[in-house]
């Protein structure tokens, strides 16, 4: 099994570094270096007033607070999957009851507009 | 080969038939292309931002201009091409093949590399600002606070896109005030375009040319909705139209075209986005567009829905409409009015 | 899991490394054949085999340039890492009959794991580049993102409760009889969508879309915009081949070998999802957010209640 992770990562590492390497060495081998206006974000011509970075304002907030409340979630399912057959009907129903709470929250969300951007 | 289009006064609507021909790839960002093209007559106040475009080309880049002449001159090393499309793509074969055989023989930058401000050397760490607000770290201000219709201040990126951003009809700029990816403030440019006088003296064009100018305009927009396979056959189509002697087969592939446009699902995406008093929403523009195209093929009529939207009209509707929406939506509701379409699209160049 | 052939690391890298080149590249070609085939141009194999090659012998000797001030460090890392994970997403995937490079027990965990890195690094990959437009795709694809995640997780669970395991060869194995594309319907559908949101293709191309000039990749220049490319590639890949092993039965089939239906049935998915992009609008996100929690969620719930009154 530790075998197995093992192998998993390798394979992560050597297709990252391969990656990595490709990119660094094209960066560092290039005969161009950017000059100025090469840098200027590519906007069709004319240049930004300010940098790109600031304090973006998303419009999902309340979307990725529903989305954590499922992920956390997720990591009950994970065991309950493998003994799902073993727990029979009782199994269903305990996580039909959960989801349908979850769900609760999810239409709560949506009459509240989360959903929404604008 | 990857082509980056910048067009002109007078060069766009040939740009976007040059989507229907599978030689050339016409890319979204200089940053990906190899050739950049230079259509029509690049306007006085655009000139600087057509050579920033030009820096923006990697190295080692080619130049073709098409039918540009009063730019041209300004484009050192440029392949100057009058003909039609067949002879671009020539032009262009003949450029990449040059750079593949030696990449030395680039198009040398146009502009002088100099950072946009001061700010080496300024500052405990010579990141060009010192404390928390002022200054200019790294060559270019910070984004400052703005009010937001919730009562929150909120960082407000102002920004101008086009005149030679993909998405947008050629030649238009527009400069943005967004707050996250919501829209504060929309004002189109007209200034560089020669202002509303251009649009006023329109001739009015045969059947044949409202459907090709229309084409074109429908190749433009299902590129920018993300089909541009379906966008190379509008193309293609367009650039059929003229001297076409069977109308009727091109009006049954124009159907064929606008059935399969409607599965994909583009209309109901539009749906509710961009409303315009007196036009609806974006979904109903591109349907009376559609249908207007085939009626223009068939019947030889001149639908008036074809008619593009007037720069001066435009400038005002898009400041009541843009305000608001998301960028992705303010994008493609100036694309469903075909904004400077009859300025830019129409005709063939001279 | 007894007559499992685990591959040695480094025969694991070998196999991996050259299914996903190997599949990239099918993955360009078949993306312009499809592409000819809808824009009416004339089909040609040589054409499209030909023209990336092509393309990426000039590509590779093309400026990378920068920006003003870039996170140079995330801009590097961002490709490197999203291969990374289309690496580590596939080593999970039984490729043959028994045949798995990281035979881990908690295959879909990894596999739910990768996928949801990879919403990082494309993130950071549109904010690396300190531009107004990439940074912009940055933001709306993670709000794009959070919706299509949820989806992947409930439908790799369903397909995990009849196996009574979370690893994919159990999956494959608990297939023998019939297939899970018609046991639980509605799995492959609603993977289709995710696989379509974490390789950003056809209709949930949020991020590196034309409306911004390219989004995430707009700033990318030669080998940088190539290395982000080909991932993405590779990333189809990845989850092509598990949509093939969760809901195709992955390597069962008569006649052929096992590893020759896995690949078929991999290419099969592959060209559903490049058909998708040619044949479907780009969504805008708002919509989609909107359409994914108060449509495709309850269609997953659903998927689970079918798989798991079906298993009982």
């Amino acid at each position: 099994m530790l075998g197995a992770f093992l192998s998993g990562l390798t394979v992560t590492c050597a297709a990252a570094l391969f990656t990595a390497g490709c990119v660094i060495l094209a960066r560092r081998s290039t005969r161009y270096p950017s000059t100025a206006p090469q840098r200027v974000p590519a906007l069709g011509g004319f240049e930004p007033e300010t940098h790109a970075w600031s304090r973006f304002h998303v419009r999902y907030y309340p979307m990725a607070l529903l989305f954590i409340a499922f992920e956390m979630e997720m990591m009950f399912m994970y065991p309950w999957a493998v003994v799902f057959v073993e727990e029979g009907v009782t199994a269903l129903v305990e996580m039909g009851m959960f989801l349908a709470i979850l769900a609760v929250g999810v239409v709560y969300g949506w009459r509240e507009g989360a959903f929404r951007w604008q | 080969m990857p082509v980056f289009a910048a067009a002109g006064v007078g060069g766009w609507g040939q740009t976007q038939e040059l989507r229907g021909v599978p030689e050339l790839r016409l890319v979204t960002t200089p940053r990906h292309a190899s050739v950049l093209l230079v259509t029509g007559t690049v306007p006085e106040a655009h000139l600087v931002a057509v050579q920033r475009v030009h820096d923006q080309v990697p190295h080692p880049r080619a130049v073709v201009t098409w039918r540009a002449a009063g730019t041209a001159k300004r484009m050192p090393g440029a392949t100057y091409v009058t003909g039609d499309a067949a002879a671009v793509v020539t032009a262009v074969q003949r450029a990449w093949s040059a750079l593949e055989a030696d990449p030395w023989s680039t198009a040398v930058d146009q502009l002088p590399d100099v950072e946009p401000n001061e700010w080496r050397g300024i500052g405990p760490f010579g990141q060009g600002g010192e404390g928390m607000m002022g200054g200019t770290p790294y060559g270019r201000p910070m984004a400052m606070t703005g009010d937001d219709p919730d009562g929150l201040a909120l960082d407000e990126l102002r920004l101008t896109l086009g005149p030679f951003l993909d998405a947008l009809p050629a030649g238009l700029v527009l400069d943005v005030v967004l707050q996250g990816e919501v829209l504060r403030e929309a004002t189109l440019r007209l200034d560089a375009l020669g202002g509303t006088a251009a649009d006023a003296t329109l001739p009015s064009e045969p059947s044949s040319a409202m459907a090709r100018s229309g084409l074109r305009w429908l190749a433009h927009a299902l590129h920018v909705e993300g089909l541009d396979a379906l966008a190379a056959r509008a193309a293609a189509l367009a650039s059929r139209v003229t001297g076409a002697t069977d109308r009727a087969a091109l009006s049954r592939h124009a159907d064929a075209l606008m059935r399969r446009v409607r599965r994909t699902g583009v209309l109901r995406n539009l749906h509710d986005v961009g409303v315009v008093p007196g036009s609806g929403d974006a979904a109903h523009r591109w349907r009376e567009r559609m249908d207007a195209i085939v009626c223009a093929l068939r019947d030889n009529q001149m639908p008036d829905a074809l008619e593009p939207t007037r720069l001066d009209t435009a400038r005002d509707l898009l400041a009541d409409a843009l305000p608001g929406s998301t960028l992705t939506a303010a994008i493609s509701t100036i694309v469903s009015l075909d904004v400077g379409g009859a300025r830019f699209g129409a005709g063939t160049l001279r | 899991m007894s007559d499992v052939v685990s591959l040695s690391p480094m025969l694991g890298v070998a196999v991996i490394g050259g299914t996903l080149a190997i599949g990239a590249y099918g993955v360009v070609v078949i993306d312009r054949l499809l592409y000819a085939a809808v824009a009416g141009w004339p089909l040609s194999l040589a054409w499209a085999a030909a023209q990336p090659a092509r393309e990426v012998a000039t590509v590779i000797r093309r400026q990378p340039v920068t920006t003003e001030a870039p996170d140079m460090i995330l801009w590097v890392l961002a490709p490197a890492a999203y291969a990374g994970l289309a690496a580590t997403a596939l080593s999970v995937v039984p490729l043959g009959p028994g045949v798995v490079v990281a035979d881990v027990r908690t295959g879909i965990v990894v596999f739910g794991a990768a996928e949801a890195l990879a919403i990082v690094a494309i993130f950071l990959h549109g904010w690396a580049p300190n531009s107004p437009l990439p940074m912009i795709a940055g933001y709306r694809f993670v709000g794009v993102a959070l919706s299509y995640e949820l989806l992947s997780m409930f439908v790799l669970i369903a397909a995990a409760l009849p196996a009574e395991s979370l690893s994919i060869g159990a999956i494959v194995e608990s297939q023998q009889g019939l297939w899970n594309v018609v046991r639980q319907p509605l799995g492959l559908p609603l993977f289709l969508v995710v696989t379509a949101g974490v390789t950003f293709t056809g209709p949930l191309d949020i991020v590196d879309a034309n409306d911004i000039a390219g989004g995430g990749a707009a700033e990318d220049s030669g080998m940088a915009h190539l290395a982000w490319a080909a991932a993405r590639a590779a990333m189809l890949v990845a989850f092509a081949a598990a949509a093939a092993a969760v809901f195709l039965g992955g390597w069962i089939g008569p006649v052929l070998p096992g590893a020759m239906w896995m690949a078929l049935k991999t290419l099969a998915v592959v060209v559903t999802v490049l058909a998708g992009r040619h044949l479907l609008a780009r969504v805008r996100p708002e919509r989609f957010v909107r359409l994914a929690w108060t449509v495709l969620l309850p269609l997953a719930f659903l998927d689970l209640a079918i798989a798991g009154a079906g298993s009982l």
